[in-house]
């Protein structure tokens, strides 16, 4: 019995607020299309401001600003939906996948005062914060990782850095208690790939 | 002669984190298998959790794949419920062997010194149970797990 | 035969005050050939100012594509702090020129009080910034 699929999945720890984890791996050689991919979180308070990039044979499929939340699914979602499935499959032929998973990355932009007065669009600059993503054909291997440590950030909700001319509300409002999350988590991927 | 058949496996877990396998033959009638559904009696025991099995000898779901995908809530249609297998999974009496691993240590995990983030989900990782006196998630012990299959003489 | 593949391009922005429209002015990739869906979301900030988990409109907005010509049409942005994501995009088949601008306006619905934001303009501290993002579903040939 020849199987026609397989969920190729890669775990990663996040072991505090605002942590930066990337991965780099081989698509299993048998199969040479990628229809879907689809994150599991520890714990859903992680989820919001937590973005995930994607990244194909260095071709992007999804931005570093890719919020996490958008690709978590819940349990009243048909077992069979539980995935973004790409309209177009993407061709893989060991390819080498990339992935780039922030912890609150977004929180950390709202107290940002570059803006006009009113608000405006966030430069892509701006939300990659580092250009993370190794380039060149040379990694293959689970064993390379690369980790940024950005500044920590109080996850799961953080409004306003330091220096910030408004005063941004810190107990104000009422704001609803946020889900809990506990470090470390973990984030699991599973990309479906097909013959 | 019925089509279908929805065969039961029913696993008792009594404890935090413990791992059970498992054997089972396909009922012998049914061409294949079309789905899978998993169903618990605690949605805290859900996260975390994972079920693998082979079917005569290849894998059908590695032991790393997460139940969370294999159930759903009741918010979902009755016919909805089951993951349904991208093709056709040859049963014809085959013989299963499995493996259930109970998540709710899941809170307990450690920073397990990997600075990468990447890590090896084979790799022990868990804090010991020791000095907490009850499990994080408030699973309640034991509980009994339903795996259904589906199996289905359709085309 | 150019290749296209499909990519997902965010387009995030902040919204600062509750009663200053953001107008939003951006160029689109010039890889982008083909928008064929888009989602727009809140990203985070609301969920400080309010101890619902979904309110079904926060704000506004309107979109254009290819330098004013196309015109999207109107969006009700809602906020939804639960965790179950929505695959669901809205359908397009918008043909993207080359460097052409995405542009609109986003008009914030909640939080416009008195208690936001003075009679004077100031922001007062139960205001939070808070960011929404479109999301396009594309075709790329890059």
């Amino acid at each position: 019995m020849i199987q026609g699929y397989r969920f190729q999945k890669v775990s990663l720890r996040i072991s505090k607020s605002g942590q930066r984890v990337y991965f780099n791996a081989e698509s299993h050689k048998d199969f040479s299309m990628l229809k879907g991919i689809a994150l599991s979180v520890g714990y859903d308070g992680a989820l919001f401001g937590s973005t995930f990039g994607f990244r194909v044979d260095e071709k992007k499929v999804l931005d570093e600003s890719h919020e996490a939340h958008l690709l978590v699914f819940g349990n009243d979602v048909p077992p069979n939906n539980r995935m973004l499935f790409f309209e177009k499959p993407i061709p893989i032929h060991s390819a080498k996948l990339e992935g780039i998973y922030t912890d609150s990355a977004l929180q950390s932009l709202l107290g940002n005062i570059s803006y006009s007065p009113g608000g405006g669009v966030i430069a892509a600059t701006d939300v990659n914060v580092k250009k993370t993503y190794v380039s060149g054909k040379d990694i293959v291997s689970y064993g390379n990782a690369v980790v940024d440590n950005v500044p920590v950030y109080n996850a799961p909700i953080n409004i306003g850095l330091g220096n910030s001319s408004m005063t941004m509300p810190s107990t104000g409002a009422s704001p609803s208690a946020p889900a809990p999350v506990y470090y470390p988590y973990d984030v699991k991927i599973t990309m479906f790939l097909s013959r | 002669m019925k089509n279908n058949k929805f065969q039961r496996i029913r696993l008792r877990v009594s404890s935090a984190g413990e791992t059970l396998r498992f054997n089972a033959v396909c009922d012998k009638g049914f061409r294949n298998i079309k789905g899978i559904f998993v169903s618990l009696p605690q949605d805290k025991a859900i996260q975390g959790s994972m079920l693998g099995f082979r079917l005569n000898n290849v894998e059908v779901l590695d032991d790393g794949h997460e139940v969370k995908n294999l159930t759903a809530s009741n918010g979902v249609a009755p016919n909805n419920k089951f993951f349904l297998f991208p093709e056709k999974i040859e049963a014809l009496g085959g013989s299963i062997e499995g493996r259930y691993t109970d998540g709710s240590k899941y809170p307990l995990l450690v920073d397990n010194g990997e600075d990468s983030g990447v890590y090896d989900p084979g790799k022990v990782d868990f804090k010991t149970l020791a000095g907490y006196t009850t499990n994080p998630y408030g699973v309640v012990f034991p509980y009994d797990v339903i795996i259904n299959i589906w199996l289905t003489n359709e085309a | 035969m150019t290749k296209t593949r499909i990519i997902y391009h965010p387009v995030p922005f902040i919204v600062r005050q509750p009663l200053t429209p953001v107008t939003i002015n951006t160029v689109l990739p010039s890889h982008i050939r083909k928008v064929i869906g888009i989602k727009v979301v809140h990203s985070v900030g609301v969920q400080s100012m309010t101890t619902a988990a979904y309110l079904p409109v926060i704000g506004y907005l309107s979109l254009e594509f290819n330098n004013k010509q196309y015109h999207f049409g109107h969006l009700d942005v809602p906020f939804d702090n639960r965790a179950e994501a929505s695959d669901a995009y809205h359908d397009a088949a918008i043909d993207i020129m080359a460097g052409s601008l995405l542009t609109g306006n986003y008009e914030n619905k909640v939080f416009t009080g008195i208690e936001y934001q003075k009679a004077d303009g100031t922001i007062t501290d139960k205001w939070s910034n808070y960011i929404v993002t479109i999301y396009l579903k594309a075709l790329s040939d890059d």
